[in-house]
């Protein structure tokens, strides 16, 4: 029970706060709307949204590259991709960002299957700790190290909540938004995972 | 235990500045612009048929052309340039009043706004309180709207309206379906949009296309006389209101009856679909369990004791109790606020009948019935302790289940939806094929396969002034070095000329002079035309232009028709497609 209570109590922590970005306001991804459909006429007008995601997206490649030339390609793909599905991207009130993450989640999952390599999943150790917390473990060298190869058992999907999670401190409406899943469900899933790395954490 | 990722603990991170360094829009603006050239696989045939009918050679210069600045040579371009920006932006090309395209002036209550209809079948919708003075006082009392559509050629030539645009340095000829200037004045004064105020526009217009084709998507534009440019305001939300066959074409009854056939194929794909979607329902989703608030008060009932009574939302009653109990094992019913204050005495009757009645997933009207007497609440299904975890399991389950078969479901149908498109459009194209093939004597006689569809344009104007359906398309791929002599075969040089294709709705115009590059559709009908000084019109005919063949150099020959223009009607009657 103890454990349930601690997961809640996080939850509620930061369950609708940015720790590290910025929260788009709806006035802000309205105003973003009107430069997209700006773009959508005339891809010159695309500039300003490249320009102002170009950083997050190069980074957020690059933690699951750890190469800054794959990530400066796979970044050019992923706008270049944007740009060529504009047309079909529809206002559903969530930041673009969100859009391009997706679009490079799957660029990076493409390219490591076709090179049959296993991405780079990037930590900061200060993380790690978090989520001992979050599951309620203690800090010690073993549990660290159990933790990290439990971490390579996870499947795709599982791992992003994660890393998304705590790794990238994202706030769950961003994840929800990044992986097109309700916030709930979002919430539901990490607790649901982090109550299986426990589980073989203590086993 | 696989390693199926490269965990890395406190991996570098690149600085700012050395991810700056692979940023690049204009590179990347240069992939895009090149991926967007190459043809779609729908374009091959008529690529394919281009390149039949002019050879590699011209091939080559159009796709040189395309690179290119595509118009002009350098120092003919700055020619041209410098000669329209000492121009007005708006050149119209007669100086006699009536030789403009009239507005039509109507009143509308400055305070009360009002909807406006014009003999097209376009409208205006004014909201109350839209107008203001230049000072930004509100405008109260009658309001003269003053509105003109232009459609075609004959209209974009009188208005005198510029028709190119250019982005990214790329020039690109605009095709209309259709543009309207939109002004108001009160006692003669011209008065303004108040901030925050939009007229909203139906325009009734046409476009043309191939049969057979997508609808073009178009975007709206305003007119900015100030930096001389078409500015991007949104996405034209344009509605086919049906395809236009004149009844004057000698090829009308055929051209119609392959219309109501390619509508036929269409309808039958509909119809398949449609029948497909209502042997596949949708899988349904779970309702997710709603936890007991301790502070509301709740029911218990028995679904088998026979005096529950389940209606579905229909109001048909179902018997299934056993279902019903197992559904809704360990359910109780709690009493939402929105009942307002109980009775408790309520509660002591004896009620006969108990009928449960669902609202939506979590809400259900229940009705307690004693002879006459009925009570009904509002209720909603909850749990609590260990039937709300175990069942806040069992949802997890199911709806992982249930996303499972919702993405088969829209798999099937997706596929089922490529499948009977793929199908409707190769009926279509072999109808296409036939008709064509069938018919190539009457599409001589009547100028091609291009149709005419009626259409709506519905967008809001947020500003007075002059506004179009437009969309961007390249230069026309055939361009030719031009001289242009009289008939008596003296020069022609310093005229504004303007080029109009049977195939396009749109008009270039450019200043004559020796050795001037001119594009124009090869696989169109164009036709030439310059006004004189005195008001006469000088006119190139199609049959020049088909005589330029695979040449890059021709001398066009201007006929001056004898007769001072007086209106627009005259101006129609020369510059008709034959």
């Amino acid at each position: 029970m103890s454990f349930n209570l601690q997961i809640s109590r996080s939850l509620a922590k930061n369950g609708g706060m940015s720790l590290g970005r910025k929260t788009v306001s709806s006035w802000e991804i309205e105003q973003e709307w009107l430069e997209i459909q700006a773009a959508q006429g005339d891809p010159a007008m695309f500039r300003p949204i490249y320009n102002r995601y170009f950083e997050q997206v190069f980074r957020f490649i690059h933690r699951r590259t750890a190469d800054e030339d794959l990530s400066a390609d796979l970044c050019s793909q992923v706008f270049l991709k944007a740009m060529q599905r504009l047309s079909e991207y529809t206002f559903r009130g969530v930041p673009f960002s969100a859009w391009l993450f997706r679009i490079a989640s799957n660029e990076v999952a493409q390219f490591f299957r076709q090179n049959k390599a296993g991405r780079v999943v990037s930590i900061e150790e200060v993380h790690i700790g978090e989520v001992m917390d979050e599951i309620d473990e203690e800090h010690n060298e073993a549990l660290r190290n159990k933790l990290l190869l439990v971490l390579n058992d996870l499947n795709e999907l599982d791992l992003q909540l994660i890393e998304m999670r705590f790794f990238e401190q994202m706030p769950f409406k961003e994840i929800a938004d990044i992986t097109g899943m309700t916030e709930n469900n979002a919430k539901v899933k990490v607790y649901r995972i982090l109550e299986r790395l426990k589980k073989k954490l203590i086993s | 235990m696989s390693k199926q990722y490269d965990i890395r603990i406190n991996p570098q991170q690149p600085s700012s500045e050395e991810i700056a360094r692979h940023k690049n829009f204009d590179a990347l603006l240069e992939q895009y612009q090149q991926t967007q050239i190459k043809p779609q696989p729908g374009a091959t045939v008529i690529r394919f048929s281009l390149l039949m009918r002019y050879a590699a050679a011209v091939a080559v210069l159009a796709i040189a052309v395309y690179g290119a600045l595509v118009l002009m040579q350098p120092a003919a371009a700055d020619v041209q340039a410098a000669y329209f920006e000492k121009q007005p932006h708006i050149l119209v090309p007669f100086d006699e009043p009536e030789l403009s395209k009239p507005t039509i002036a109507q009143k509308v209550n400055g305070s009360k706004g009002g909807i406006l209809e014009y003999p097209s079948g376009s409208r205006l919708v004014v909201p109350s309180e839209a107008f203001m003075t230049d000072r930004g006082k509100m405008v109260e009392g009658e309001v003269d709207i003053h509105y003109r559509e232009m459609l075609d050629y004959v209209d974009f030539f009188l208005a005198g309206v510029p028709m190119n645009y250019d982005s990214a340095g790329q020039r690109y000829d605009l095709e209309s379906a259709g543009m309207v200037e939109i002004y108001a004045e009160q006692n003669g004064q011209r008065v303004n949009l108040a901030p925050g105020k939009t007229i909203a526009v139906e325009l009734v217009s046409f476009i043309l296309r191939t049969p057979n084709s997508q609808i073009p998507r178009f975007n709206v534009y305003k007119l900015d006389t100030a930096s001389r440019q078409w500015i991007y305001q949104d996405v034209n939300h344009l509605q086919l209101v049906e395809d236009y066959l004149d009844p004057k074409d000698p090829a009308y009854s055929v051209k119609k009856a392959h219309q109501d056939a390619l509508k036929a194929i269409e309808n039958k794909g509909i119809l398949e679909m449609q029948a497909f979607q209502t042997m596949t329902p949708a899988p349904e989703a779970p309702s997710s369990p709603q936890k007991h608030q301790g502070s509301h008060p709740t029911i218990e009932l028995q679904f088998t004791d026979d005096k529950v009574i389940f209606e579905d939302q229909d109001g048909l009653v179902n018997g299934e109790t056993d279902r019903l109990e197992k559904l809704y094992k360990g359910t109780i019913w709690q009493i939402l606020p929105k009942n307002g204050a109980l009775d408790e005495r309520a509660f002591r009757v004896e009620w006969e009948t108990t009928r449960l009645k669902q609202l939506s997933n979590k809400e259900y009207e229940l009705t307690f019935i004693s002879g006459e007497k009925a009570l009904k609440l509002i209720v909603s299904p909850v749990l609590m302790g260990n039937d709300y975890e175990q069942a806040l399991r069992s949802y997890d389950t199911a709806v992982k289940a249930y996303e499972q078969k919702m993405a088969e479901w829209v798999r099937l149908l997706q596929e089922k939806r490529v499948a009977i498109q793929q199908k409707t459009d190769a009926e279509k194209a072999a109808a296409q094929q036939a008709f064509e093939a069938q018919n190539t004597e009457l599409f001589a006689a009547s100028g091609g396969g291009m149709i005419k569809s009626k259409v709506i344009n519905r967008f809001q104007v947020a500003s007075l002034g002059v506004w179009s359906c437009d969309r961007p398309v390249p230069p026309a791929p055939k361009a030719v070095s031009a001289q242009f002599t009289d008939q008596q075969g003296n020069a022609v040089d310093g005229s504004v000329a303007y080029v109009a294709d049977k195939n396009h709705n749109t008009l270039r115009r450019f200043l004559v002079a020796d050795g001037v590059k001119i594009n124009f559709d090869a696989d169109s009908d164009n036709l030439l035309w310059l006004v004189t000084e005195d008001n006469k019109m000088a006119l190139v005919e199609p049959a020049q232009f088909r005589k330029v063949g695979n040449s890059d150099e021709h001398t066009f020959e201007f006929t001056v028709v004898n007769k001072k223009i007086t209106n627009e009607a005259e101006v129609r009657e020369l510059l008709k497609f034959e």
